[in-house]
């Protein structure tokens, strides 16, 4: 074995050893804990929001762990206690975790039932709303919107049979908020709808191959792209309200934890959200950087 | 006949392979090239069948430039066997060895018999080995299906290179006799090349013995053993065996000109002087014109002074002719005496046979054999 | 038990979709194969014809190329230049197969000993007769496990055409990534590996038979 070969393993055993260890100690002798975060940059955001007051506020340090595939795999870290916090979405509650879950779009019931069901089953308290919504929305381009005076779903049923929709994989096999839910609510259909991935999908309709997609309310590509999203006027898409969740055994030890999320319960807007994420994604700035300017201009970082 | 006239091959890297070769194959005979690794005798072959061109000369093949023959055409009517027999591993025995009479489009019947006749002939049975696969046989018969492939379409030129260097040394004997069998049969002109001079000595008819591109010698392996033409070709044959053949000095090595002859017109008397004053019991008598009449013995003439020297000559004693073998001498040594007469084609006294010397040269002959063993 | 019936209900409610997936990855994958095979046997064996070593060590670069872009990168440059769906589904992965085509053909035809091809010239077979009846059946074996491991990476890759639109699998696994239902993460995947499986044992016998042939 050569020395990079050794170096190399070496390194990968220590990191065992850390994740390994869970709660370490931070440089001030406080606690390490960790959050995580999916792929979509406003769940980051959100997980660099609590880093930057807890770190600022506290002794402790915060690790993210980011870029996880779904809230599946957030939830498991949740279980196996590889995660302390982490940003999730009420609407997903009604995501095949629980039977005897009732579906509703009805943003208060949604989010009772994410508390309850997801608090209980995984031991966390699922925070009230940071402020922002990241649900499924239909938008289409706005030269089209504005020239066929189309302003919601129910306007567009006399174009759809000509229109190509891009979605992401999970929409077209989702069962209440997915494409059959939509098609029974709405009573239309599109042309064709293709699966794919959300980054090409924006690729797909600003290159034309596309004439619907399935946005995210916050997707900074909506302005990017010049998009309109269509006003759900039938209440298809379930609420998808972001909240900050913690392990119920980490605050009760830590209560100045529990504080602090609770300070950014309402804390940022959607449009709010989407400017940072645009910053990010768009203007590649880093999300750190864009998190921190947030925070000072709210007057919560000095 | 193959003629290779003042060939040259100048490789594209500039290496010589070869310079200025003059070489006649002879119609039916076992050709050997032979020398050290990178002497040419590959290339030289490889122009036969123009897997190599050469860059200078021309050849010539039963009066026709090698290259006015279309080298496909060519390559078809000469056998090839390479190194490492190189049989076709996705082909059955019976499609390897019917590969060229295939490609001549022969009739399917006609195949079928020649490659029959060809197993028959190295006593591989058809029945059992036709439909085989090359691994699964031994070594040895995969060579000797190389060979016969190589002797398929009939050619009259055959190349062999190195055939045997990849055999465990038993099979290499089995198929040197083959070989030679079948040639005695077929009698093709084969080009066969190998480093191994036990075996040029074995199978060739024609020795050429290669070095940096040139032929150092070239003839039978007698010529070869007995006038080696250099250091570089003792060495190339080695001390051994040119021990091992290293013949009895010719019989003219072994006549003793330091004789006493009796004249048949002396008397007896001064016969007898002449004799006891050099110390021999028998003399070999001539006539006056130098011719051999015959032997005569002191203790014959002792009992019989009285007569005439001629009537007591011994015409009937044993003689050694001038011409003879010295192994054919040795062979009747025992019945031969202390100084039989040589005598030439002409009846002529020549001299008398020194069988000191003849021992002496046969103990250092044995010696020699012995000596690396 | 529970987890058995529950399945089939699953499969039973939904195989028409799940066909769909199914079919859709078949076209795609046997696409691309057909045709990196038809562009790469055939450039691989005129490689080992190549004299120039400058040329050949050029097309392995570009192949090598090809394989090292990122998948979401080389789908994202092939919407502007394809659109999306089945056609940049296609090139994109004809593109990330033809390295190890390629390689494995090349290497195969290089696999024949030099005195096979030697006795072959020697005994007067022309290139062609001694490319079809001698080397190319000789590397067959090697040529045929390149395309079959081959083969097997595209139907593995093809998940990715679910990227860009183009359906198959892929779609049906990251639905289930997605809409956390592990059932369509399992049936997507059993489904390539059964379709992985099977066209590999159908090579196996094409590779006997025309072995024998």
């Amino acid at each position: 074995m050569n020395i990079k070969n050794f170096l190399v393993v070496s390194l990968v055993a220590l990191m065992f050893l850390i994740t390994a260890c869970g709660n370490d100690s931070s440089a001030d002798g406080g606690e390490v804990f960790t959050a995580s975060a999916a792929k979509n940059t406003d769940s980051k955001i959100n997980v660099q929001i609590l880093k930057s007051l807890v770190e600022d506020q506290t002794s402790h340090e915060v690790e993210i762990v980011e870029d996880l595939p779904a809230s599946a795999q957030i939830f498991a870290g949740i279980d196996r206690e590889e995660f302390d916090f982490a940003n999730l979405f009420s609407g997903e509650v009604y995501n095949n975790y629980f039977d005897d879950v009732e579906y509703s779009t009805n943003p208060e019931k949604t989010l009772k039932q994410a508390q309850k069901f997801f608090g209980e089953e995984y031991d966390i308290k699922w925070y009230d709303p940071v402020g922002f919504i990241n649900n499924y929305s239909i938008a289409v381009n706005r030269d089209f919107a504005e020239k066929n005076n189309v302003e919601n779903l129910t306007q567009l049923e006399e174009f759809a049979d000509e229109m190509v929709l891009g979605t992401d994989n999970a929409w077209i096999e989702r069962d209440n908020d997915g494409y059959k839910g939509f098609q029974e609510t709405y009573g239309y259909k599109f042309s064709e709808a293709r699966g794919m991935d959300v980054a090409l999908m924006y690729e797909g309709i600003a290159n034309g191959d596309l004439d619907v997609v399935t946005a995210y309310t916050v997707d900074p590509q909506l302005k990017e792209y010049d998009l309109k999203v269509l006003k759900d006027d039938k209440h298809f898409f379930p609420p998808y309200e972001a909240s900050l969740v913690a392990r119920n055994s980490v605050i009760e030890e830590y209560p100045e934890i529990d504080d602090i999320v609770e300070s950014t319960v309402g804390l940022i807007s959607t449009e709010e959200m989407t400017d940072l994420i645009y910053e990010v994604d768009i203007e590649k700035r880093s999300i750190k950087e864009v998190s921190e300017e947030f925070l000072k201009e709210k007057g919560m970082l000095d | 006949m193959i003629e290779l006239k003042n060939i040259g091959k100048t490789f594209d890297d500039g290496f010589q392979a070869l310079k200025d070769i003059d070489l006649t194959f002879e119609e039916g005979k076992i050709n050997v090239l032979i020398g050290p690794s990178g002497c040419g005798k590959t290339t030289t072959m490889k122009l036969l069948n123009r897997l190599v061109d050469y860059t200078q000369g021309e050849i010539l093949i039963d009066e026709e430039n090698i290259k006015d023959i279309n080298p496909i055409t060519l390559r078809r009517k000469m056998g090839f066997v390479i190194q490492n027999i190189g049989l076709f591993p996705h082909m059955t025995i019976y499609n390897n060895v019917a590969t060229v009479p295939k490609l001549l489009k022969w009739e399917k019947k006609k195949i079928r018999n020649r490659v029959v006749e060809l197993l028959e002939m190295v006593n591989l049975d058809p029945e059992t080995y036709m439909l085989r696969y090359p691994s699964e046989l031994s070594g040895g018969q995969q060579q000797r299906i190389g060979v016969i492939r190589a002797l398929a379409a009939e050619p009259s030129t055959i190349l062999m290179d190195e055939p045997f260097s990849a055999l465990d040394p038993i099979s290499r004997e089995q198929l040197q006799d083959e070989l030679l069998r079948l040639q005695s049969e077929i009698n093709k002109t084969i080009i066969f090349v190998t480093h191994d001079m036990d075996e040029a000595i074995k199978i060739a008819d024609q020795i050429i013995l290669m070095k940096d591109g040139n032929i150092v010698q070239k003839g039978s392996p007698q010529q070869i053993l007995e006038n080696p033409a250099n250091d570089f070709v003792k060495d190339f044959i080695g001390e051994k065996r040119l021990g091992m053949d290293r013949k009895l000095p010719q019989l003219n090595e072994f006549i003793s000109k330091d004789y006493i002859a009796v004249s048949d017109d002396t008397s007896v008397e001064l016969a007898m002087d002449k004799m006891i004053a050099n110390q021999i019991a028998e003399a070999p008598v001539v006539k006056h014109d130098g011719s051999y009449a015959g032997v005569i013995n002191l203790y014959e003439m002792l009992s019989n002074k009285d007569q005439n020297l001629q009537d007591l000559i011994n015409q009937s004693s044993s003689v050694i002719t001038e011409e003879e073998e010295t192994e054919n001498v040795l062979k009747k040594l025992d019945k031969l005496h202390g100084s039989t007469p040589i005598i030439s084609a002409g009846n002529a006294l020549v001299g008398i046979l020194d069988k000191d010397k003849l021992l002496q040269a046969l103990k250092d002959v044995t010696e020699g054999k012995s000596g690396v063993a | 038990m529970e987890f058995l019936s529950e399945y089939l209900t699953y499969w039973s409610e939904d195989y028409s979709s799940i066909l769909d997936y199914m079919y859709e990855h078949i076209l795609i994958s046997f696409t691309v194969i057909i045709l990196a095979v038809a562009i790469s046997v055939p450039l691989a064996i005129y490689m080992t014809k190549m004299k120039s070593n400058k040329i050949k060590g050029l097309i392995f670069n570009i192949a090598n190329v090809f394989q090292t872009i990122p998948t979401i990168a080389m789908l994202a440059i092939m919407i502007p230049l394809m659109g999306i769906g089945f056609r940049p589904a296609v090139v994109a992965l004809l593109l990330y197969s033809l390295l190890p085509l390629l390689r494995n053909t090349y290497s195969g035809m290089e696999s024949v000993s030099s005195e096979i091809v030697e006795a072959a010239k020697g005994m007067g077979f022309s290139t062609f007769q001694r490319l079809f009846k001698v080397e190319l059946p000789v590397a067959f074996p090697y040529v045929m496990s390149g395309i079959r491991v081959t083969a097997v990476y595209i139907i593995s890759w093809t998940t990715l055409a679910a990227l860009i639109g183009a359906g198959g699998l892929g779609d049906l696994v990251l639905a289930g990534i997605g809409y956390n239902d592990q059932y369509m993460i399992f049936t997507g995947t059993i489904l390539a590996i059964v379709i992985a499986v099977s066209l590999d044992l159908v090579l196996g016998r094409i590779e006997k038979i025309v072995k024998r042939a």
